[in-house]
């Protein structure tokens, strides 16, 4: 019998279709899963089903009868609650007056019956395995037995369905084994349980049916056991297995692919056997990662950068072993250092014309030419240099003209060469992360792969100095970076894209220029002065490249579209010329245009020498932008996919096996112990070789 | 009042462009209403000597509310600006023996060290700043009744009284020292990357911060920065009535300041800082008192008149809400 049912449900949000015909049944004793991906529609689901927000179209069914369910209030009466991620509940208040909040016992005379309530929710506490005096604080009381009073709470409204929104993530083992017991007592009372959990084991242990929604859409909906790990995971991922073999949907098809490609030309580029042995080799032999860190550093502090850096260009380039080597050289500077070379163009007054003018004159090889901007300055630059070597000066002519022509060969032989740019080791803290390594060499696109929860962004904002770690040692260029903290990540080469646009990027008050001079004020200004006119051009040429649409430099970014945020972001973190570039979600809340080019623009940034860390939790995207992909699960590297194993399908399989034979490390079960070592020794296999 | 009138006349014309307008210039439109009803109903109003004395009131909560703009620029608040100035008076007696150099030198120390305090609590310790600096609202002026013994002492140094009396060019020093420190901090939040810096923080701490930004430093500076303008505000009051007492020097400009800085068109949620509008917040609300005394109001109608005009400052400012 259908206790709770949703029928052909749509919400739309200004700009977003939240739900888009959902239809969704919970049985009276069911535990159903509710799983997708963040913005899935799995919170908006859950605010339909509890009164927050009417659907625009659609019917709800409670109990064989329409329902209506116009505020949270409606739905508690009507016995649906829910119990959410953080607690809510009155911390000062004591666990017992919490408990009956709205519903205290009164004694004859109407005043509260102390007494009762007290001796009440211990006994119902009690049931719930939080053995604690009811009349203390409840801010006192650990997060997990704040999480089990909130239940009881719940449970206590005569609910008839219970919503838990990741019940789990505050809890211990313990705890989590003790709420287990809970749900199965309420399955045991007909009570439907909606569960919404990312971690896999937990849906598979306690729940009889399962719901995948995507992009607003139901995609799955059935018994969980009859569902296997692998194609939960693809249909969450949105992957038809199917589909899977297919190729070419993201916009990192026209390079990235291509780089493969090239591989394939070339034995050993991209072939996974080799790089450990070859590639590391080459590294050995060439410093060029090194390299280029001392020439960013060099370029700082020069004013008359033009001018110098050909000089540093040509002097590496008669070390360089490979052709490859050399155009990373060559390219590693365009977009990087432009505020570098815009203070020269002042400095040098050249006449200015246009970009194509410029790269057809670069061919000739002439340092006195016109110069067109800052990027063609430094090609041309590049090229006269490059001409020196005979055999490379058609190639570097052509490439000055679409720095993208370049970058396929670039990365083909940059991915390979160098010592990483970036290098994580043991990078551990409290609960969430655990010695988490691996490495990014110039050049190299890396994908931390994973479900949601999986550590990806906590492992990027670590890195980036914004998020407390216990252990662990980050280096930068073979420099280890103590003690990180944002500001000297910044100033060691990290550049981190956070995940969250509005709260954790942009300035919205603030205009356009002012957002993306933000990290590189002191290099723009004298004595704590800014200079406007150097701000400036920064800001007009990362416009220019970046191709930022906006009515002027001092619109505010708050009134810009997602997709000119975030390039303006993007902006604001290579203007402080980093080496390593940590992308959390780049494309995510952007429109399919915009969408392509930031995914072009991480292809061109690769190639010209920045090591990248791509955190997508679109499937595709992560597989075509990545060189190789690096799976976390609870915080911990499980997988790692490099060469032709960085497919969808690998991607899938890993995270899937994972989930099935890794012991949990919140919650262990005997089941899940059986199959640990085995997993203990695969995770041996693919973990280990990141050098 | 005169600004609702504005509001009135305009609102027929476009809603959007009043709500952008209002906060912004709704302040020097009010001034100027002010100004011509005083001209016409007000008797000796322009009078050198009137406008001096305007002048000379204004300028402390001038100062004071400049270091405020800051403060809130970075969407704090400094409460404990009233206690800094008692706490500078209270220092001067103590060490005008030492010469006025020296006597300045400790009570500007002393308002360094204050600022410390609070920007360590604000950025390091991570207190919300009406909280932190409440602190030392209440203890500042503790501390500045126990220095002086909680008496009023008499101060007749020349050159320290010089700059609450004297003139320089026909003009009150004190005039010239919020003049200067006006265009000196304009000049701040404008030009320089710790006012650009404070702006953003003011609009995204997040944000920020994950940029590399030094954080706790710009906000410690701020604080700091907003405490020396208090101190110099108080070590001013005491040249200006001649005599120091922690009990009274101060007291109630933290609100003072805040208003100018709220009715200047500076809001409270960070991110934007309008200078001169604080300077004219200031005048505002120096003239407004100065109409009603002239006409015979009592005090309690000045203050009535004066929350209404924080009132539509604040309700003229707020944030659209999407509904």
């Amino acid at each position: 019998m259908a206790l709770l049912e949703v029928i052909d449900v749509s919400k739309t949000f200004p700009g977003v279709r939240a739900l888009d015909g959902v239809s969704f049944t919970l049985r009276a004793g069911e535990v159903h899963a509710l799983v997708g991906e963040n913005g899935a529609g799995k919170s908006t689901l859950i605010k339909v089903l509890t009164g927050v927000h009417r659907p625009d179209g659609g019917e709800l069914r409670y109990r064989d009868e329409p329902a209506r369910l116009d505020s949270p209030m409606d739905a508690q009466r009507a016995g649906i609650s829910a119990i959410h991620q953080e607690v809510n509940l009155i911390p000062l208040m004591s666990v017992a007056h919490n408990l009956f909040l709205g519903r205290e016992p009164r004694t004859t005379l109407g005043l509260l019956d102390e007494k009762r309530m007290v001796r009440d929710a211990h006994e119902i506490l009690l049931r719930y395995g939080v053995s604690t005096d009811v009349r203390r604080q409840l801010g006192t009381l650990a997060l997990g037995a704040q999480q089990m009073v909130a239940l009881a709470r719940a449970v206590m409204i005569e609910a008839r369905v219970v919503i838990m929104d990741e019940p789990t993530s505050s809890l211990e083992p313990r705890e989590v084994e003790t709420l287990f017991g809970v749900i199965r007592d309420l399955h045991a009372r007909g009570i439907g349980i909606v569960y919404v959990s990312h971690r896999l084991d937990e849906l598979y242990r306690i729940c009889d049916a399962v719901t995948i929604l995507r992009d607003g859409k139901v995609v799955h909906t059935g018994k969980l056991a009859d569902l296997a790990r692998l194609k939960l995971v693809a249909l969450m991922l949105g992957r038809d297995m199917s589909a899977v073999r297919r190729e070419g949907f993201t916009h990192f098809a026209s390079t990235r692919h291509a780089s493969h490609d090239v591989g394939a030309q070339n034995p050993g580029a991209q072939n996974p056997g080799d790089h450990d042995a070859s590639g590391q080799d080459v590294g050995g032999q060439d410093v060029g990662g090194q390299d280029v860190g001392g020439q960013d550093v060099s370029g700082q502090d020069t004013d008359n950068p033009v001018v110098d850096s050909p000089t540093i260009g040509s002097s590496r380039k008669s070390d360089r072993p490979t052709a490859g080597g050399l155009r990373h050289a060559t390219y590693g500077r365009s977009i990087m250092d432009d505020a570098l070379q815009t203070g020269a163009i002042a400095d040098h007054t050249q006449p200015i014309a246009s970009p194509t003018e410029a790269s057809q004159t670069a061919a000739t090889a002439d340092h006195t030419q016109p110069i067109a901007s800052p990027a063609e300055a430094n090609q041309t630059a590049a090229t006269a240099n490059s001409t020196q070597v005979a055999a490379n000066s058609t190639q570097a002519a052509a490439s000055s003209q679409q720095i993208v022509a370049g970058s396929q060969q670039a990365v083909a032989g940059n991915a390979q060469v160098g010592d990483p740019v970036l290098r994580v080791t043991g990078l551990s803290s409290r609960r969430r992360l655990h010695d988490i390594g691996f490495a990014v060499r110039p050049g190299e696109v890396v994908g931390l792969g994973g479900l949601l929860g999986a550590g990806r962004s906590e492992t990027i904002k670590a890195i980036g100095g914004a998020y407390p770690i216990d252990g662990g040692a980050i280096e930068v260029d073979g420099r280890e970076l103590k003690r990180p903290t944002t500001v000297r990540a910044v100033r060691a080469g990290i550049a981190v894209l956070p995940e969250d646009r509005k709260v954790e990027g942009i300035v919205p008050g603030l205009s356009v220029r002012e957002n993306i001079a933000l990290a590189v004020l002191p290099r723009v200004s004298r004595m704590g002065l800014v200079s406007d006119r150097k701000i400036d051009e920064i800001v007009d040429w990362f416009m220019t490249r970046l191709r930022i649409k906006a009515s002027s430099p001092d619109q505010r970014v708050g009134d810009l579209s997602g997709g000119n945020q975030q390039k303006v972001l993007l902006a604001r973190l290579l203007a402080t010329r980093p080496r390593v570039l940590l992308l959390d979600e780049p494309t995510r809340g952007i429109d399919v245009g915009a969408k392509a080019e930031v995914q072009a623009l991480i292809d061109e940034l690769a190639a010209e020498g920045l090591g990248v860390v791509l955190v997508s939790s679109d499937a595709e995207e992560l597989i075509e932008g990545s060189d190789r992909v690096v799976v976390l699960r609870d915080g911990t590297v499980v997988g790692e996919l490099r060469g032709d194993d960085v497919t969808t399908e690998a991607l899938l399989e890993t995270i899937a096996a994972a989930a099935e034979t890794a012991t949990p490390k919140t919650t262990p079960s005997p089941a899940d112990e059986t199959t640990a070592t085995q997993a203990a020794a695969d995770e041996g296999k693919r973990v280990g070789d990141d050098d | 009042m005169t600004t609702e009138v504005v509001a009135a006349g305009r609102s027929g014309v476009d809603r959007a462009w009043v709500r952008a307008w209002l906060p912004r210039y709704g302040v020097y439109v009010a001034i100027l209403v002010l100004v011509a009803y005083n001209l016409l109903f007000t008797p000796n109003f322009l009078t050198w000597s009137n406008l001096r004395i305007q002048l000379i009131q204004v300028a402390p909560i001038v100062i004071v509310a400049l270091g405020m703009a800051l403060v809130i620029g970075t969407e704090g608040i400094d409460l404990s600006v009233g206690s800094v100035m008692a706490l500078a008076a209270a220092l001067i007696p103590l060490y005008l023996g030492y010469g006025v150099i020296a006597a300045i030198l400790v009570s500007l120390l002393a308002g360094l060290a204050v600022g410390l305090v609070n920007g360590v609590l604000v950025a390091r310790v991570g207190l919300q700043p009406i909280v932190a600096t409440l602190a030392l609202f209440v203890g500042g002026r503790g501390l500045a009744l126990v220095i002086s013994d909680g008496q009023l002492k008499d101060v007749r140094n020349e050159n320290l009284l010089y700059l609450g009396s004297g003139d320089l060019l026909g003009i009150p020093v004190l005039v010239w020292i919020a003049a200067l420190l006006v265009g000196v901090v304009a000049f701040v939040v404008r030009r320089t990357v710790l006012g650009r810096r404070l702006l953003a923080i003011g609009g995204n701490r997040a944000a920020t911060e994950l940029a590399g930004i030094p954080v706790t430093r710009v906000l410690v500076t701020v604080y700091m920065v907003c405490s020396v303008f208090a101190s110099l505000a108080g070590l001013l009051a005491v040249a200006r009535i001649q005599s120091s007492d922690a009990s009274s020097v101060g007291m109630l400009i933290e609100l003072s300041a805040i208003t100018a800085v709220v009715v200047g068109g500076t809001p409270l949620t960070g991110g934007t800082i309008r200078i001169v509008g604080t300077v004219a917040g200031a005048l505002l609300m120096q003239l407004v008192v100065a109409t009603m005394i002239k006409h015979n109001l009592q005090p309690s109608t000045t203050e009535m008149v004066q929350a209404v005009i924080i009132l539509i400052a604040v309700f003229a400012a707020r944030e659209r809400k999407p509904r």
